[in-house]
């Protein structure tokens, strides 16, 4: 039972863990799949915060370009104009085909000279830094250098400025602000350059930020984003939750040209993405199948039960009953030898005749009732060897021995020739029981006036009982089946001949338990049986 | 030689005192383990057929209760289930053999032989003279071995066997009567019908004679006994 139970219990087991398996794949597939398509959700909002930030440099860059084409380059009272009215306009600077200064005109202010000093790096950018001396040396500040004049690669551009367009914008950072200047050269080659107030151009982008993040999703209300100038210094945020001091951001995105270093961090809640409810159901699932498998493999083992149960019963039923007629019979068996040892053997009486028969049909019902045993006990595996010393030409003479006297009823011959008498460790009880089924194979189908020999020889390790007679044979397509439990040949040769048809099989298997077989040898006439068995 | 037979089916008990007083021995009978106890305790039996189960006390307390007392003493089981053997043998009970019922007399009388012949061994060790080897004719019997020789030909003799031939020894050219032959061979309390030394004689004479119809070493002196000629 405990070998039914273990394939059982993985019957049970392995679909369970598999099907365990599978759904913590799929809950964590799906949590993956949530969490890219919530990324995918937060990308697309801070896409379009960038976006909108983008449309407002655009039209900037349209409204400044429009406005700085209708002024005058000449006309120094209406760019200072422009400069004091233009919304967020900080500074305004224009320099002709030559690079000479148009605008501011004459000397510098203290100011704008600060101002060329801050944005050296943007006029270096452009090679026109030359062009800007407007003091003379004497009156430059102390310690200012300006380059001469030649193509000078940017520093460190905050964004790439593309020389061979007309316009663009260049930021930096200077202080705790970002500042930004847009130039642009108009059709006349003049350089036109503008700074906007950084206060400004934040305010402006504060209000095309959202209050409130969007509510596209419903996890995205508990959320926050800000956004960090180049320095990471935070500029504004929006949102209701509120990220721990360490916590990193769900998703980090730069700002596009021009204020590429800036960046949009996405903060949230750990995401669940229902992951409870997924978890529940698949482990209410698993509880179901879990459930309908332990029961139809409880009802198979309940029937695996009783039929074992039915199956132990019918073999211990068979084993109570052998037992039971083994003492009656035992009796039987002894008396009636003992009252033939009490005849000599010349006496032919009636009665002599009468204990021959009760002795040989006793011994034949033993023989019977061992190999009933014997094939009960090989069903339950519980065949055994008993191995002690013993010669197995003495074990053979004692078997032949018992068939000597039904053997000459039958006018049968019997002739021995053994060669084996060394002493090995034999199991003589299992030896004798198959040569007494082969024998008593020949006092049933070895028609009378027949003749069976026994042979006994060594080949290497292996011990050899050849039982060779010469009766009818057996038919080839005979020859494997009769070793098969209760098989017997159907044949003129058989019918009206007693038996249950265990004889053979139980020989073989007791003969494999000694390390060896009983086979069938080709004849020329008769039937040869060897039993080999292998000393232990 | 004194065999105690523990068995409780009283046929099977009766059979093999039968069978043993046939071959030579002294026997008794106890139908349950406690008689089987009580009855090694006072008849010091040689050895021991044991039953397993009997009531009472099975075989395997009966052999524990003997083996505290005795280690030597040969037990012989009897069982019909082969899982009892296995239980006997396992628990190294101390058995010397078993027989599984049923059994012939044959296989009964080869095993009590074995276990008489390793007795006499022991027992030639105090009393050597049990052990001597003796010729009658041309066949030398060997009383420990329960068994003469012809040359290389083995003859298997019983306990009575040896005790027959050794009268006959004893008394070379000397008529032995029958009633003395009974008394020493069969025991002074023996009662027999007139065939039943004659019968054995004739058994015994197929087993050593050349020519049991003309016999050397057994001869009858008709009306009187048995004679054997040196």
């Amino acid at each position: 039972m405990k070998k039914f139970l273990v394939p059982l219990i993985l019957l049970v087991l392995l679909p369970v863990v598999l099907l365990s398996l599978a759904a913590w794949r799929l809950v964590q597939n799906e949590r993956a799949a949530l969490a890219l398509q919530w990324q995918d959700l937060i990308a697309v909002q801070l896409h379009d915060i960038d976006n909108n930030v983008q449309d407002y440099f655009q039209r900037q860059q349209q409204q400044l370009e429009q406005a700085l084409a209708e002024l005058n380059p000449a006309d120094s009272a209406e760019l200072q104009l422009f400069k004091l009215s233009y919304p967020g306009l900080l500074q305004l600077w224009v320099l002709d085909k030559s690079g000479a200064r148009l605008y501011p005109a004459g000397d510098l202010s203290l100011a704008e000279q600060q101002w060329l000093e801050r944005t050296e790096s943007f006029w270096q950018t452009y090679g026109r830094s030359a062009q800007l001396q407007a003091r003379s040396p004497e009156n430059r500040p102390e310690g200012l250098q300006l380059t001469p004049l030649q193509e000078a690669a940017p520093a460190e551009p905050a964004i790439s400025p593309d020389l061979a367009r007309r316009q663009g914008w260049y930021v930096w950072q200077w202080g705790d602000q970002t500042h930004l200047i847009y130039w642009w050269q108009d059709p006349d080659q003049q350089l036109w350059v503008v700074e906007l107030e950084p206060s400004y151009v934040l305010a402006e982008l504060i209000a095309l930020l959202p209050a409130t993040p969007s509510r596209r999703d419903s996890n995205s209300a508990n959320a926050r984003i800000q956004l960090h100038d180049a320095s990471g210094a935070l500029q504004y945020q929006w949102g209701d939750y509120q990220p721990s001091g360490q916590q990193q951001p769900l998703l980090q995105r730069p700002l596009s040209y021009p204020l590429g270093s800036w960046t949009l961090n996405y903060y949230g809640a750990p995401l669940n993405f229902g992951q409870a409810a997924l978890g529940m159901t698949s482990m209410a699932i698993i509880a179901v199948v879990t459930l309908a498998l332990a029961v139809l493999a409880w009802l198979l083992y309940r029937e695996h039960r009783r039929e074992y149960r039915l199956a132990q019963q019918r073999v211990n039923f068979v084993n109570q009953v052998s037992h039971e007629l083994k003492t009656p019979l035992t009796s039987i068996r002894m008396y009636a030898e003992l009252l033939e040892q009490s005849y000599s053997d010349e006496d032919t009486s009636t009665e002599q005749r009468y204990l021959r028969v009760i002795v040989s049909e006793s011994q034949r019902l033993s023989r019977l009732i061992n190999n009933v045993l014997s094939f009960a006990g090989w069903q339950k595996g519980r065949l055994k060897l008993r191995p002690r010393p013993a010669c197995l030409d003495d074990i053979v003479q004692n078997a032949a021995q018992t068939f000597t006297p039904l053997l000459s009823a039958k006018q049968i011959t019997l002739t021995l020739e053994l060669n084996v008498a060394k002493t090995f460790r034999l199991d003589a009880d299992v030896i004798e029981q198959i040569v007494h089924n082969l024998l008593g194979n020949v006092e049933k189908y070895v028609p009378a006036g027949g003749h069976v020999s026994i042979r006994t020889e060594q080949q290497a390790k292996m011990l050899i009982i050849s039982v060779q007679d010469n009766g009818k044979g057996i038919p080839k397509r005979e020859q494997q089946r009769i070793f098969q439990p209760f098989y017997r040949m159907s044949s003129a040769l058989t019918e009206g001949v007693s038996g249950a048809g265990l004889g053979l099989s139980i020989s073989r298997q007791l003969a494999r338990l000694h390390g060896g077989d009983l086979v069938l040898k080709h004849s020329t006439q008769g039937a040869c049986f060897q039993i080999r068995i292998l000393p232990q | 030689m004194k065999v105690l037979i523990a068995e409780d089916d009283p046929h099977i008990s009766q059979g093999l005192q039968d069978l043993l007083n046939h071959e030579g021995y002294e026997t008794l009978i106890a139908l349950d383990g406690q008689a089987a106890w009580e009855a090694y305790q006072d008849y010091q039996p040689d050895f021991i057929l044991l039953d397993i189960m009997m009531p009472k006390r099975d075989g395997y307390q009966v052999c524990r209760d003997i083996r505290r007392d005795n280690t030597e003493i040969p037990v012989i089981f009897i069982s019909a289930k082969s899982e009892e053997i296995d239980r006997v043998v396992g628990l190294e009970l101390g058995a010397d053999d078993f027989i599984m019922k049923p059994f012939g007399t044959r296989e009964v009388i080869a095993r009590i032989r074995a276990i008489t012949r390793r007795c006499y061994r022991q027992q030639a060790v105090l009393a050597p003279e049990l052990s001597q080897e003796f010729t009658l004719a041309d066949i030398t019997v060997s009383p420990a071995e329960l068994r003469a020789r012809r040359g290389d030909e083995v003859i298997e003799l019983s306990l009575r066997d040896v005790k027959i031939l050794q009268i006959l020894h004893a008394h070379p050219g000397q008529v032995i009567s029958r009633d003395t032959l009974y008394n020493q061979a069969w025991g002074r309390n023996y009662i027999a019908s007139s065939r039943t030394l004659d019968q054995h004689i004739s058994k015994l004479r197929k087993s050593i004679e050349r020519d049991p119809a003309q016999p050397i070493i057994i001869q009858t002196v008709h009306g009187v006994g048995y004679r054997f000629d040196g």
